[in-house]
């Protein structure tokens, strides 16, 4: 679901690994994920509203992935920031818990009125409007979720 | 994320400043608690401190409007910055809450 267009390399050819991390499955470890992908979106020249938002998009994968992929508790998540070309910031979360597609969700209703508005499932529809890429692939055991921000890609919306 | 609350007549205001994130959202709940506890009904939530909010922050505020509704209270909320119209534009949260310019404005429609 790639958009825009942008710069376009071979695979492996130019990526830089920024950072990676490896944290408990936890809510505790969420400040060690926001640490990371605000470096690393300063290291890809992000602009200030460009790491915001993949900030945000970063927050809400990684509470998923704790709440879902993880619902017993305990488990390990791994976090790896790449610059995938230039100017392009990867976010790459792994894990070995259940398998979880945030992009196989249904998209929730957003009822109008305060009445018919259920809480919670606006994590997955934040993800996807604040990160340019969105990719899950299950592999080899793992949950693989990718996320991808460009610099200048798009303008205010 | 600080919280500054304070009482404006029958309102319960509340500042919110930083982020409003999932590690902060129960802050906001149990200062909120605390309030409701009290018989508090009327709450002005002046957000133009907060320059950041997730979908744990939304959650918080939306568990607050489902309450007053329920207790024929009243919630407001106050000073947007654009990062967070934008979130609740995703949310379609515009359409749930008495959202205000400033504090002046949300107290007088409190009034």
């Amino acid at each position: 679901m790639a958009k825009g267009g942008g710069q376009v390399r071979s695979p492996g050819r130019g990526v830089r690994v920024l950072g990676r991390l490896r944290l408990r499955a936890e809510l505790g470890s969420l400040p060690a994920v926001m640490e990371l992908v605000q470096a690393a979106a300063g290291r890809a020249g992000l602009s200030e509203r460009e790491a915001r938002e993949i900030l945000l998009a970063a927050e809400e994968a990684a509470a998923n992935i704790i709440h879902h992929a993880f619902p017993q508790g305990s488990g390990e998540l791994e976090l790896t920031c790449r610059l995938s070309a230039p100017g392009v910031l990867e976010v790459e979360f792994s894990d070995r818990g259940r398998p979880f597609d945030p992009l196989a969700q249904e998209e929730p209703e957003l009822a109008p009125d305060l009445a018919g508005r259920r809480i919670g499932g606006l994590g997955v529809p934040l993800i996807k409007r604040n990160a340019d890429q969105v990719a899950y692939r299950r592999q080899g055991g793992r949950n693989v979720l990718t996320l991808g921000k460009g610099k200048g890609r798009r303008g205010r919306r | 994320m600080e919280i500054n609350c304070e009482k404006c007549g029958r309102v319960v205001v509340l500042a919110l400043q930083g982020r409003l994130d999932t590690l902060a959202a129960p802050a906001l709940d149990a200062e909120v608690e605390r309030s409701l506890q009290a018989g508090e009904k009327l709450f002005l939530l002046d957000l133009s401190g907060l320059e950041y909010i997730s979908s744990a922050g939304l959650r918080s505020l939306l568990m607050l409007a489902k309450r007053l509704d329920a207790c024929a209270g009243k919630l407001v909320l106050c000073g947007l910055e654009e990062m967070i119209s934008e979130v609740f534009q995703v949310a379609g949260f515009e359409s749930l809450f008495n959202i205000h310019r400033d504090r002046e404005t949300g107290l007088a429609d409190l009034a």
